[in-house]
């Protein structure tokens, strides 16, 4: 055999075995995606799953009382909707009370599904948008927003309005304050607009599978 | 005929897109797919945001950016928070109990102890400041008595359910007033170490320091202020006893946990105790 078919058979052997040695050697992913300030992905994301019932959280992963609605919501939505198709949630974690990337992990726990995407945006440009598409004079977070199975994103500038949401701010309305139940008597209203066929019929977006 | 290189160099490159169509295939994404189809790092990638950190968020709502008041102890499951502090203290839910409570100059509680099947009247009295004396029954000649006053911790008798040392460790770190009032009066004796979940509550977390041979970790339920659980520890920091606090009700305008369920540091259940009464008495105004 030529020296030169020698290296070809080497060079294809590297080839063949060099990748099943590097999963292994991967760092292992993040539990979150990192958002760009123009939030493309979470726009791509949004509207890859318009025909579900869509939930939208900005919130602050070092803040408590933030958190705490993570988890409140977990007991009374995911829960006791253990992966249902027809719901699909998008976390954004924003740099609000000095949090940082390695604040994002630990409190993404506090809602885990196979349908929930957290985000962390650095920026906090997420939650300016969100003000804008409220009218509202106050910068947004701790919100938490419920979209229709229609709602499109459209303009890339401009964050949809929600459909319904709560908050957990002062000068905000009271009335709209965090209720983890109205929350999920809202969400259970939407997702009656939505047939267990169609959430899982081949147009919907495949679940995260980890 | 066909050349022997190219099926050997065929066989190869089949190999290599055979193994990377199944590492495809067999890919474990944290997110779901139409969340990767952009931006899917894995960590100590940089990230590709493009602008500067918290530029878009108001000053007013960035505080703390190098994390000073960030709490966090090292356990796995514990969620770092800010500003825990103000944060329990603020709680609007438990402001009317702890105005309540700050008039109340004893309360006096009545129950049983179960441990396995037996069961054992208990009576437990507290008083202002830090007093406490508990007295169980064990039979018609017999009983155990503990208490705690400016004199220190005396102990008469065999306890049920706890030992000696537990019971001790109980009545030393008994403290009166809730976390909410007492970090109004002595804020430096509280470290907060950031929330966890528990069943179905999200708490706060925070350490008593207090002199002495023993120190609490309090879970404060993040909506209702209640402790709902505490870990006593001792002075070296081994696991004494695991307290968990549930059946929170009202009592002439404070709250009451009717049960408490003692377990050892292996999370074996020693005793549970069951309120039927508490009589809360007031001071003359």
């Amino acid at each position: 055999m030529s020296k030169s078919l020698m290296s070809l058979i080497a060079a294809g052997a590297l080839l063949t075995f060099v990748p099943l040695a590097a999963p292994a050697a991967d760092a292992p992913q993040k539990p979150y995606v990192v958002l760009d300030k123009s939030l493309s992905q979470l726009r791509v994301d949004f509207n890859a799953n318009v025909g579900k019932v869509r939930m939208l959280y900005i919130v602050g992963p070092t803040c408590g009382i933030c958190l705490r609605g993570m988890s409140d919501l977990q007991e009374t939505v995911y829960s006791k909707k253990i992966d249902d198709p027809r719901m699909v949630t998008f976390v954004v974690h924003v740099p609000t009370l000095g949090a940082h990337e390695a604040n994002v992990a630990p409190a993404s726990r506090l809602i885990t599904n196979r349908y929930t995407t957290h985000y962390w945006e650095e920026t906090g440009i997420t939650g300016r948008l969100m003000q804008q598409a409220m009218g509202v004079d106050k910068y947004v977070w701790d919100f938490w927003a419920i979209y229709a199975p229609d709602v499109r994103w459209s303009d890339e500038r401009l964050m949809p309005a929600p459909s319904f949401w709560q908050h957990q701010l002062g000068g905000l309305p009271p009335e709209r304050r965090l209720d983890a139940n109205v929350f999920a008597s809202k969400v259970d209203e939407f997702l009656a607009q939505v047939s267990m066929a169609s959430a899982t019929g081949p147009a919907a977006a495949p679940p995260k599978s980890q | 005929m066909t050349d022997p290189r190219n099926s050997l160099l065929t066989c190869a490159a089949l190999l290599t897109l055979a193994w990377a169509a199944w590492s495809s295939a067999n890919a474990q994404p944290t997110i779901n797919e139409a969340a990767t189809s952009k931006t899917r790092d894995v960590a100590g990638d940089p990230a590709p945001a493009n602008g500067a950190y918290a530029s878009e968020v108001p000053q007013e709502a960035i505080d703390n950016q190098d994390q000073s008041t960030l709490a966090v102890d090292k356990e796995d499951q514990t969620i770092p928070v800010a500003e825990e502090v103000d944060f329990v203290k603020n709680n609007s839910f438990r402001k009317p109990f702890e105005e309540s409570l700050k008039s109340v100059a004893k309360v006096d509680y009545y129950g049983t102890r179960y441990v396995d099947c037996e069961h054992y009247p208990l009576e437990v009295h507290t008083a202002r400041p830090n007093q406490v004396s508990l007295l169980m029954k064990k039979g018609d000649s017999s009983q155990f008595e503990g208490s705690r006053s400016q004199q220190g911790v005396k102990i008469r008798g065999t306890p049920e359910g706890l030992g000696v040392e537990e019971e001790r460790a109980l009545l030393a770190t008994f403290d009166f007033d809730t976390p909410v009032l007492e970090l109004e009066k002595n804020p430096h004796a509280f470290k907060p170490l950031g929330m966890q979940k528990l069943t179905g509550i999200l708490a706060w977390k925070l350490q008593v320091d207090r002199p002495g041979s023993y120190y609490r970790i309090l879970y404060v339920d993040s909506h209702y202020g209640d402790i709902v659980r505490f870990l006593l520890m001792n002075a070296q920091g081994a696991h004494i006893l695991d307290v968990a606090l549930h059946d929170y009700r009202e009592v002439e305008g404070i709250r009451v946990p009717f049960s408490i369920d003692y377990r050892g540091a292996d999370g074996t259940l020693l005793a549970s105790d069951r309120l039927e009464r508490v009589a809360v008495t007031r001071t003359r105004s």
